[in-house]
Order: C-alpha cells, then sequence, then structure tokens
C-alpha cells in the first residue's frame, strides 16, 4: 500500500476501517445499561466524540439514559455542561439522582444558534469539562465535523439532542428514541464501528 | 607643598585605631546612602523619541520672551545653548525644532519613573523639576554590591526609558543631588570624605541664590573649598543662615528630613492614537501593550486583579467602557488579553477611536497556583487541582455572553416545586433528598392546559398514571400553593408532570417532563 496512504490511514482519528472495528470496541464508556451496552461498538457510549439523540419530543426518558454516565463524571469532579436545555434542569430531581449539582453548570445563550455553537466547542476544548449537552437544531453542514475536532481536543464527549433527524451528520453515533411501555426503545441509526445498525429496547424507570 | 594633605584630612583618625575602626563600621551600616538621578535632557525628553536624531530645543518664557530652555546635543553642538534667545538659536541652527516647557508631563514622567525606581529601594524622592534621590544603603547586599544597582540603572534607563542621565552617591542627599547636577558621578560611601570631594565644585553650581553667588565672587571665593576655610560665624553673618543651612545639610551636619515617594494605588494607563482608529485589530494591539504595562506594575506590588477597565474615547460621543472582568483573581496580561479579544470581537464602534485608557483598582494579594511537576494526570483519574480549568473556560463564556448567561443550579429544602431551587447561590448545607419522584425538567412558568370532558388536554388526551400528591405549602409567604400533582403520559409517550390547583377553578397545569 502506498506509505502516504498508510500514514492517513493509521493517524488520522476521523478515517477508521471496517476491519479495524476492533480497536472502537475497546474504547466505549459503559453506558449503565446493559441492554444497550450490548448493542453499541465498543461496549458503551462513544469516548472523544459527538453523539446525537433525536427525539421526537422531549420528557421520553433521554437524560435517564444519560444518568449514569453524568453520576460518573460528577463522582470524578468533573464538569457537565448544560448549553440551551429546553427546560430548567430541576435540581432536585437530579441530585435525587445522585448527580452532584456542584459540578453542573448551565449555558443559556441569548437565542443565538452562532453562540451556542461557539459554547459547544469552547466547552469539548476544555479538559476539565467531561460531557457537554447541548439543545440544537438546524445546525449548518459540518459543524458538526468541527465540534467532533473539539471533543478529541478536550477528551471529552459531546451529546446533540434534536427533535429532527438530519440524515447527513458526521456524529459518531446517532440514536433515535421511541416512546415504548416501560422505558424507550433505542434505535442505532449510525454507530461509527458496526455495521449493524438495530433497535433495542432499554428498561428505564422514569418515575 | 607636599605637607597640606598631612595637615589637613589626617588628625581625625590617627588616635586609638581599634575602637575608631569598630565604631566606623557601625557607622557605615546607619549611614543612609543616596544615590541622585538628575536627569538633564528631561524637558526635551518628555515630547517624543525623536529629538535624539535632530537639532531641537525646549523653550520657556523669560520677561516676554521666549528664552531656550533645554538644547539636544545636536543643538548645542551648533552652539545653541541654555537661556539663549530663540532668535539667536535660530540664527545658529535654522532647522531647529522648537517645543514649548511642559512642567505638568514633567513631573508625570519623574512621578513614573520613581514608580520604575522602586524596584530598587522603597525610599525614593522626587526633586522637581528633573531629579530623583533613591536611599540604597539597604538594597546594597540584595543586589550584590553598589556598582551592580548602579549597572541595572544604566541599563534600564538607557535601553527601556531611553533618558540621558547624571548620578551620583554620597552619604546625604543634597550632596549627592550637587554631584549629580554637576555632572560628577562620584560615590563617597563615608562622609568624612564629603568636603574633600565637594570641595572642587565651582560656587556657580550651588543651587542658591544669584546675588549671594555674585557676593561670593566678588569676596574671591571661586569653588566650595575656598568656602570651607571661611569662618562659620563670617558666612552666617555676610550671606545669611540660608547658605550656612544649605552647607550643614550637604555635609550631614544636621538631618534633612525628606518626604517619601508613595506609589499610586491605582494603575491608569492611557494611549492617544496618532490618528483616528476605524478598526478593533489595531486598538486590541494598542490594549496588550497596556496591559503589559499592567503586568509589570502588578509584578511590581505583588497584587493581582479581578478586574480592569478599558475606556475607548471618541470625538463628539460618550467614551465606550469595557469591563474585562476574571473569576480568578490573576495578573497575567495574555488571559486578560484573550478576554478583551472576546468583548472587541462583539463590539461595534459608535465612531472611531482617538484614545484608549486603561485604569485597575482594587488589588489583592496575589498567591500562585501550583502546577504539577511531573505529568499531567491520565483523564480517567479525577481531576482535583484542575479547577483552573474550568475557571478560564467559564470566562471566556462570560466576557462574550455575558454574566447573566451561566448558571448553576442547586436544590433547597422547600416543598413547593418552583422554590425548591436556586439559580447561582451557593447552598451552604444540602438539602434533605425529597422522597417523592421529581421530574429533570420543570417549565419556568406551569403551563396551562386546557380541558376537555373535565380532563386535561394536551394536542390529544392525557392519561394520569401516579397520584395524586398533594403538595399544600407557603400559606405563610404570601405565595401560598395548594396542589394535587399527578404523574401522566400524553399520546404521544412524553411523560409529563401536572397538577389540579386546589383553588376554584381548579385549572390543569403542565409543570414538568420526566425525561
Amino acid at each position: 500500500m502506498n506509505s502516504q496512504l498508510q500514514t492517513l490511514l493509521e493517524n488520522n482519528p476521523r478515517v477508521w476501517r471496517a476491519k479495524d472495528a476492533g480497536r472502537y470496541l475497546m474504547t466505549g464508556t459503559p453506558t449503565g445499561h446493559p441492554q444497550l451496552d450490548a448493542t453499541l461498538p465498543g461496549g458503551g457510549w462513544p469516548v472523544n466524540a459527538i453523539m446525537e439523540m433525536v427525539a421526537p419530543q422531549w420528557g421520553m426518558g433521554e437524560l435517564q439514559l444519560l444518568l449514569p454516565l453524568m453520576r460518573t463524571i460528577t463522582q470524578q469532579k468533573r464538569w457537565i455542561l448544560w448549553i440551551s436545555p429546553p427546560y430548567i434542569p430541576y435540581a432536585p430531581a437530579l441530585e435525587r439522582a445522585g448527580i452532584d449539582m456542584d459540578y453542573v453548570i448551565v449555558i443559556q445563550p441569548d437565542n443565538s444558534c452562532k453562540d451556542a455553537l461557539w459554547s459547544i466547542e469552547k466547552a469539548l476544548q476544555a479538559r476539565a469539562c467531561a460531557l457537554v449537552l447541548a439543545w440544537l437544531d438546524g445546525l449548518p453542514n459540518g459543524v458538526i465535523r468541527r465540534l467532533q475536532l473539539a471533543a478529541e481536543t478536550g477528551h471529552s464527549l459531546g451529546v446533540l439532542f434534536r427533535q429532527r433527524n438530519d440524515e447527513h451528520s458526521s456524529a459518531a453515533l446517532r440514536l433515535h428514541l421511541h416512546p415504548s411501555e416501560k422505558g424507550v426503545q433505542v434505535e442505532v441509526l449510525k454507530a461509527r464501528g458496526t455495521h449493524r445498525y438495530c433497535s433495542v429496547h432499554v428498561n428505564l424507570q422514569l418515575h | 607643598m607636599t605637607k597640606s594633605p598631612v595637615v589637613l584630612p589626617l588628625p581625625l583618625s590617627l588616635p586609638s585605631e581599634v575602637p575608631q575602626s569598630a565604631s566606623k563600621a557601625e557607622a557605615e551600616i546607619l549611614q543612609p546612602l543616596w544615590l541622585a538621578l538628575v536627569f538633564p535632557k528631561l524637558a526635551l525628553e518628555v515630547h517624543d523619541g525623536q529629538q535624539r536624531d535632530i537639532p531641537a530645543v525646549v523653550v520657556k518664557e523669560y520677561k516676554g520672551r521666549s528664552v531656550v530652555h533645554t538644547a539636544s546635543r545636536l543643538a548645542e553642538v551648533q552652539g545653541v545653548s541654555a537661556d539663549m534667545p530663540i532668535n539667536a538659536a535660530y540664527a545658529l541652527c535654522p532647522g531647529l525644532k522648537v517645543y514649548p516647557v511642559n512642567d505638568q508631563s514633567q513631573l508625570q514622567r519623574l512621578q513614573q519613573l520613581a514608580a520604575w525606581a522602586e524596584q530598587f529601594t522603597s525610599r525614593i524622592n522626587v526633586q522637581p523639576p528633573q531629579a530623583l534621590l533613591l536611599e540604597v544603603r539597604g538594597s546594597v547586599r540584595l543586589f550584590g554590591g553598589l556598582s551592580a544597582i548602579q549597572g541595572q540603572i544604566r541599563q534600564q534607563l538607557t535601553e527601556q526609558w531611553r533618558h540621558s542621565f547624571h548620578s551620583a552617591v554620597t552619604p546625604t542627599p543634597m550632596a549627592s543631588l550637587l554631584l549629580a547636577f554637576c555632572g560628577q558621578g562620584d560615590v563617597v560611601q563615608n562622609k568624612q570624605h564629603l568636603r574633600s570631594v565637594l570641595g572642587r565644585l565651582s560656587v556657580n553650581s550651588l543651587p542658591i541664590g544669584f546675588k549671594t553667588k555674585q557676593q561670593l565672587r566678588n569676596t574671591g571665593v571661586r569653588s566650595l573649598r575656598d568656602v570651607w576655610r571661611l569662618p562659620r560665624e563670617g558666612l552666617a553673618r555676610r550671606f545669611g543662615p540660608e547658605l550656612i543651612n544649605y552647607l550643614d545639610r550637604t555635609l550631614g551636619l544636621i538631618p534633612d528630613p525628606l518626604n517619601f515617594f508613595t506609589s499610586p494605588d491605582e494603575f491608569e494607563a492611557f494611549y492617544e492614537f496618532p490618528m483616528e482608529v476605524y478598526s478593533t485589530d489595531l486598538l486590541f494591539n494598542v490594549a496588550g501593550q497596556l496591559l503589559q504595562q499592567l503586568a509589570i506594575f502588578l509584578r511590581q506590588r505583588d497584587v493581582c486583579i479581578n478586574q480592569c477597565q478599558f475606556q475607548l474615547y471618541h470625538d463628539m460621543h460618550t467614551a465606550t467602557d469595557i469591563i474585562v472582568g476574571v473569576r480568578q483573581a490573576t495578573r497575567d496580561h495574555q488571559h486578560l488579553a484573550t478576554l478583551l479579544e472576546e468583548h472587541l470581537n462583539r463590539l461595534s464602534l459608535k465612531a472611531p477611536v482617538k484614545g484608549i485608557k486603561l485604569t485597575a483598582k482594587d488589588f489583592m494579594l496575589f498567591s500562585p497556583q501550583d502546577f504539577s511537576l511531573f505529568l499531567e494526570p491520565a483523564l480517567d483519574q479525577p481531576l482535583t487541582g484542575r479547577e483552573s480549568d474550568i475557571g478560564s473556560l467559564l470566562e471566556q463564556l462570560q466576557a462574550r455572553m455575558g454574566r447573566d448567561a451561566i448558571k448553576t443550579i442547586h436544590s433547597v429544602a422547600d416543598h413547593r416545586p418552583e422554590y425548591a431551587y436556586r439559580v447561582n447561590e451557593t447552598v451552604a448545607a444540602k438539602s434533605e433528598h425529597i422522597k417523592q419522584q421529581r421530574p429533570f425538567w420543570l417549565l419556568p412558568e406551569p403551563r396551562l392546559l386546557p380541558q376537555k370532558n373535565h380532563q386535561p388536554w394536551l394536542q390529544g388526551p392525557v392519561t394520569l398514571i401516579k397520584g395524586p400528591e398533594r403538595i399544600q405549602a407557603g400559606w405563610w409567604s404570601g405565595r401560598d400553593v395548594r396542589r394535587d400533582y399527578y404523574i401522566a403520559v400524553d399520546n404521544k409517550g412524553s411523560h409529563l408532570w401536572i397538577y389540579q390547583e386546589l383553588n376554584e377553578p381548579c385549572q390543569w397545569y403542565l409543570h414538568g417532563l420526566f425525561a
């Protein structure tokens, strides 16, 4: 193989080869939900990456899915940034669920998508901040790729919550949530490191 | 003739050698040592940096005529000298550049120089219009000798300040000033040697009245050595007490108390642009230089700041204020510059800028942060010492989006859901966890739900799953809450937290979402 091509394949984090899928299997963060861990490549949430969660409406378990991760992060005394959440993150409930609110910061830009994107990028680049949750729709093309790079620099995970399903997205993992009786039905739209796109039911104790 | 040195200075030190030398050593420690800095061309040098390479003069008004106050070196070469009428100076040197004398800016520059000299000693006296006195006895050992101090002063004055100067060191302030004014760079460590060193100076250089000088010359006194030979009583009677007083202070026979310079407790730096500026890039460059000055100022005082203020001056408009604030007190000018950049990026100038001023006050003692000596800890380990990282991120966000955009949320003990949390307040005592289920999302204001057949309706029927949980509290504060809360599911599958008012007319409200 061409040596230049070889170096490109080996050093560029954005290029992955199907035969290297095993490499990615090593690196997931456990989600805390056994059904989901079994499905996702790497046995958990991707690391140093951007992830998209498409939910047609809020209030169907989208935060519950991330709850074990958030718990671990605040226990490690690393920070979680919530950028333009649709409602007020309710501190009594989050504390009851085991999240240390001392490590949660809410950013509410004044209705400007540009400011929100800028703050997501800065937050992802900061190493003390481990998880960035952002509620944004209508992202310009190519933005996710840029955020992806920021997440790699800062060794953080960015989760974008969206209400519309945008097919052309370069996020490392894309999930579509469907409401169900006892939890949530998670459809994997795209996952870096696998071809097997499937759907799994996750039991959640919403209330 | 060879006898005279034996006769004059020696008799004092001859008897009883041993005790004398011990007390001499003690006296040397206690004796102050004054370093005088005289800036002969200060009046010219405050104007701008150009006059070094061209013939230039500063003029003053004297009896209705303009006369030369200070001439540059090139002008002096062509024959221009002080107190010469300006016409004569022009005749000698047609290409002469002329500035008016500016006492105010000279005094300002002297004060800046005094602030600069605080790195050498804390005891500084400003002698307007063009001299400084530094008491350096206590600094000699710290700097490794007097010559090291003088070397540093010389280097910084010539390279950074670009001032020409004379300096002299003696145990009395007046003697140092006198020697420096005469351009004699003597170093006299002991008071007893002052007479012989000063003896060679002409009486013309004494800072005394013109009439007294003339009287002295008429009596045949040319140099100070001649004055020393005159009887003291006679001198006092003939020339008045001022001369005797001055000479005694010069020789250190009577004390000479001086006021010490105290540095201003605010930082202020100003830059006036030579032309109007429209671009924020240029503003940023100049502001960066001002911030560097601030950093030096802060370092000298070992303090740091929480915020500094920029003012941009315009023609015909009020000044634009920019306040750069930091969460953790700092003296790092680069950090302040990145924050300023965020402010400038968002700023739209209402008018071209003519000048920029940086002010800072409210200083705090600087305490350095401790950094890890070894490698950064692995990322899956808890980051304990890295809070400063999040601090700088929050500062950047704050600088761009304003203070209100960033929130922390903590819970407090209150049964009423909308009062059970606090924004941007550190809650000292963690509240007891409530036992009942609460949603992750709370609506800022409860949303009124329409009703169909006495049942709540949200774009479809709403099914109640759990409840009711009665919350009844707050009657004491005037914000009475009497509600029955239910957990419900709408027809799309969202889990809702809704309540029914117990007071008439028993409306239904949506208050939260279980996410």
